[in-house]
């Protein structure tokens, strides 16, 4: 061995910068936040509408139905009948078109089929009892997460078969009764009893508020508002729920040729189009205009295609008999002032009566609650429980779905049932209602029982457009729902459309932003000028290395969704 | 992001404004070409970036030397490393766009002419930054600067530098921006990968100088692409043209949504846009010609 000389270095070498702490020019300071993406705070079931998505995404449906289900046990239903507010929420919607959320929401649905029903997995007995009372979509969904948190829990419920409306009002051309049957085989699975053929009255459950540990009220509101004219109690005038209730019992009413359908709401639209099928010609009175019209914009348009006749700005005075069949006299209004809903006031026009000949007269003006109980009066609490999440002037009472102060959609009706749910749990663990209700709701808007569950918190910030860089997001054609054409869906109550295939829910779910979720896509680190960020994930977002990070806010904007926001330093 | 930058070249606890768009340049370069590199480093903001001796922001061997002799001394930096024997270390000359379009320009027109083996990076922000934001041949028409104030803005177009190259028929030239740092360490790549003087002329924002918020860096450099003030594209054997990235139509900006956040232009009228949007066209359409008519295979 030749031993090595020591010898001068040609080249001194230097020291890197490290030393150099210039973290203390910055007065920005950027914060890595996980937000809620608008959709998922914005739709009523608290759907986890990001994480479907994502697995949805990667074909991982199994997944997707499961994170489903940890909140809405109605996705094959909700995908149907929802007139998903989530796609005009969507950040995509000013870009190229919203997600088609629902569509992707219908496929996961469907899937359990294949999937088996991906029911998250029960918590242990608790020994408390709960009683729900109406078995619809508000009944339902509180049923299901009270049994997912170990209640045992009794449904009663006054028809024969669950569902509520979903089987007793929305006919089978929106909703096929197996698509119900599907979402709802959670009842046996999480050994929810069911008793059917009970009707119970405000009395009742007072009683049973000390037989059960709570009870949640939701049994809808199926009571039809009358006209209040003359002729009204005639043979072959019938409320609209009354029809459609026993067209779904097989019952099947058979209108007469001439139908006239009087009201502008879901109970109306369906009515007519039932009615239609069943080979009526069908004459759609409403005592404003088409923009008024409570019903859902789809179901108008749907019923304007298959050939249903509307008389906007007229409304009846009075039903004759006129030898076997009937007159509805008829008067035209104008629009007069805005009333208490904030839609301009209908206003008669003197002298211009005209009649309309019928065979049958279906009144569809609205449906109200039929339960009147001190615990609740549905005019005057309306906001307090909507707040207190179905909490009533009872504490072992609670209200939800139609039967309470809330929106009437399926699913509102879910959301709502998860709220007393939870509100129930909270009261009986002891929890302290505002800090749950706090922690577990989505940018102030929708409720996760998942989150409830894990005892994490929900995020408080929804991402705004603004706060999207578009550049990442090259522009994609949305996916259009599949449809059949008029003439053929009135031919009978088949399905209208179709569940998209699966590659088209994958192509879909991939124009997802994921707004408000990192994806670990690497463009804050690729563009930190100060080599400041730190990528390794905490709390599912990278950080800053603060010792360093100059504040210069490139990170913030160059997130794709959102996730990072410059906020002044503290001095 | 399609890619990432496996190792870092440049040490943080540098000194570079925040929001430096230069900064990320050189980050994308060394991270391609690796630690077998000598940079040659002309006066310009970065020989303040890299911060003062016996500190250095740059990891990998770094020559600081005058501001007009990026490229002779690039030369002669590649021929001791021949004499030893080293080919495979790369040379790369780091100037400005004072220090390559204006003063350096002889000395790197000398060196593309005998086709030394080094590659030059012109790190482009549109003026002498370094000294206090004066004009440089590449500063765009109607900008301000401290010696082109707003009253007497300037008048001339920017240099086209990547003709100039393309003249030398030099193996390859390419323009690149650091809000694509795919297109931009492919070309790094490409060029690694060859022989002679590769020329890389990198846009680089500059908030300091363009009156600009720091955070949107990276978003005017993206916009300078959509507003087609600065194509992407490169250039074989000087002769051979091919755009790497067309802004797709839905992203095309005029010129005047590019340069509105960019204080440095708000004295601008509207006549003295369309000057600059006139110029723009004009520059495109010259640049869709070539690529037509001498595409690269
Ligand atoms: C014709 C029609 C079409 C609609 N279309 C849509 C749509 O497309 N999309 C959408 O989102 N929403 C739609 N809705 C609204 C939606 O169906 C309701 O908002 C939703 O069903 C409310 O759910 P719920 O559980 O509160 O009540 P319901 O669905 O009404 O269920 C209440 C249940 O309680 C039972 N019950 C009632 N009284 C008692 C009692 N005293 N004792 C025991 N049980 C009782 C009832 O039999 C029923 O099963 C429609 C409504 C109607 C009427
Ligand atoms: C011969 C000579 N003239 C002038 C200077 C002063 N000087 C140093 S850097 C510089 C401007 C550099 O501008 P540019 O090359 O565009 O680099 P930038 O600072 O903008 O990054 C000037 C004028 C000098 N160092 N040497
Ligand atoms: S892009 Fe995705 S996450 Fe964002 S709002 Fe739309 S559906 Fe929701
Ligand atoms: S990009 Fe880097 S330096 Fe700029 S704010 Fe973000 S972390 Fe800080
Ligand atoms: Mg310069």
């Amino acid at each position: 061995m030749t031993e090595k000389k020591t010898q001068e270095p040609l080249i001194y070498t230097t020291q890197d910068t490290l030393g150099n702490k210039t973290g203390s020019w910055r007065y920005m300071r950027p914060v890595f936040e996980t937000k809620a993406a608008p959709c998922a705070a914005i739709c009523p079931a608290g759907n986890p509408i990001v994480s479907f998505i994502t697995f949805a995404k990667e074909g991982d449906f199994d997944s997707a139905l499961r994170m489903i289900k940890q909140e809405n046990p109605l996705p094959s239903v909700c995908g149907r009948v929802c007139p998903h507010p989530c796609t005009s929420a969507c950040n995509r919607y000013t870009y190229d078109g919203s997600v088609a959320i629902n569509e992707i929401e219908r496929f996961c649905g469907d899937f359990a089929e294949q999937a088996g029903p991906e029911i998250p997995e029960r918590a242990g007995a608790t020994g408390k009892k709960i009683a729900v009372v109406g078995a619809g979509p508000a009944g339902l969904s509180c049923a299901y997460q009270a049994a997912l948190m170990g209640h045992e829990v009794t449904i009663l419920e006054a028809s024969n078969r669950a569902g509520g409306l979903l089987t007793q009002a929305i006919p089978a051309y929106r909703l096929p009764a197996g698509v119900v049957r599907r979402d709802l085989c959670f009842i046996d699975i999480l050994n929810i009893i069911l008793l059917t053929g009970k009707t119970i009255t405000a009395s009742d459950i007072e009683k049973m508020a000390a037989d059960y540990d709570a009870v949640a009220v939701a049994c809808g509101a199926h009571k039809s508002y009358r006209l209040g004219i003359e002729g009204e109690e005639l043979a072959g005038v019938v409320p609209g729920l009354e029809f459609l209730r026993k067209m779904s019992g097989r019952a099947a009413p058979a209108p007469g040729a001439k139908t006239v359908v009087i009201g502008g709401g879901n109970t109306a639209m369906d009515a007519a189009r039932a009615a239609l099928r069943l080979g009526a010609e069908v004459t759609v009175l409403y005592r404003r205009t088409r923009a008024e019209m409570p019903a859902f914009p789809g179901e108008i348009l749907e019923a304007e295609e298959e050939g249903i006749e509307f008389r906007f700005l007229s409304a009846p005075v009075k039903i004759e008999t006129s030898g076997k069949t009937k007159k509805v006299i008829c008067r035209e209004m104008e629009l007069g002032s805005d009333d208490d809903s904030g839609r301009p006031r209908p206003v008669p026009v003197e002298g211009s009566e005209f009649e309309l000949d019928a065979d049958t007269v279906i009144t569809a003006i609205g449906e109200t609650v039929a339960l009147d109980a001190p615990f609740f009066s549905p005019n005057e609490n309306r906001r307090q429980i909507s707040n207190a999440w179905g909490r009533t002037t009872n504490d072992r009472i609670f209200i939800c779905g139609d039967a309470g102060p809330n929106d009437r959609t399926v699913a509102h009706a879910v959301g709502s049932g998860k709220r007393a749910a939870i509100a129930i749990d909270a009261q009986l663990s002891g929890k302290d209602f505002e800090a749950v209700k706090q922690r577990i709701t989505l940018g102030g808007g929708a409720v996760s029982a998942a989150i409830y569950r894990s005892g994490a918190e929900a995020p408080a910030k929804v991402v705004a457009p603004q706060a999207v860089n578009f550049a990442y997001f090259m522009r994609t054609a949305r996916l259009e729902a599949a449809t059949t054409a008029p003439d053929e869906r009135i031919k009978g109550f088949g399905e209208i459309g179709a569940t998209a295939a699966e590659d088209a829910v994958r192509a879909e779910a991939a124009r997802c932003f994921t707004c408000g979720v990192c994806t670990e896509c690497g463009n804050c680190f690729m563009f930190c000028p100060d080599m400041s960020i730190i990528t390794e994930p905490r709390n599912g977002v990278p950080a800053t290395d603060t010792d360093y990070c100059k504040g210069c806010g490139i990170c913030a904007r160059e997130c794709p969704r959102g996730i990072i926001e410059m906020e002044e330093e503290n001095k | 992001m399609n890619v990432t930058v496996e190792q870092e070249f440049v040490c943080r606890g540098h000194v570079a404004c925040p929001g430096c768009g230069a900064v990320l340049a050189m980050r994308y370069v060394l991270d391609v070409l690796g630690k077998k590199t000598i940079v040659v480093l002309p006066a310009c903001c970065w020989s303040v970036i890299n911060n003062r001796y016996p500190t250095a922001a740059v990891k990998v061997p770094l020559f600081h030397t005058a501001f007009e002799t990026a490229a002779c001394v690039a030369t002669g930096v590649r021929a001791a490393l021949d004499m030893k024997g080293d080919n495979d270390t790369h040379v790369l000359a780091w100037a400005g766009d004072g220090g390559t379009f204006d003063i350096g320009l002889q000395a790197l027109s000398g060196a593309a002419e005998r086709n030394d083996d080094i590659i030059y990076v012109c790190y482009d922000n549109e003026a002498y930054m370094n000294t206090g934001i004066q004009r440089s041949s590449s500063t765009p028409f109607g900008a301000w600067t401290t010696t082109t104030p707003a009253k007497t803005f300037k008048t001339k177009q920017k240099k086209n530098i990547m003709d100039i190259m393309a003249a030398h028929r030099i193996p390859y030239a390419a323009t690149a921006t650091i809000a694509y740092p795919e297109d931009l360490m492919n070309k790094v790549r490409y060029a690694a990968g060859i022989r002679g003087t590769r020329f890389l002329h990198i846009f680089c924002p500059c908030p300091t100088g363009w009156k600009t918020a720091p955070d949107i860096t990276v978003e005017l450099s993206r916009n300078a692409v959509r507003a087609r003030a600065f194509p992407l594209y490169e250039v074989f054997d000087g002769t051979r043209y091919r755009l790497t990235h067309e802004p797709a139509q839905e992203d095309r900006m005029p010129i005047a949504e590019y340069i509105k956040p960019q204080r440095r232009f708000a004295h601008l009228t509207e006549a003295e846009i369309q000057v600059m949007q006139d110029h723009a066209d004009e520059e495109w359409g010259r640049l869709m010609k070539v690529t037509e008519t001498w595409p690269a295979g």
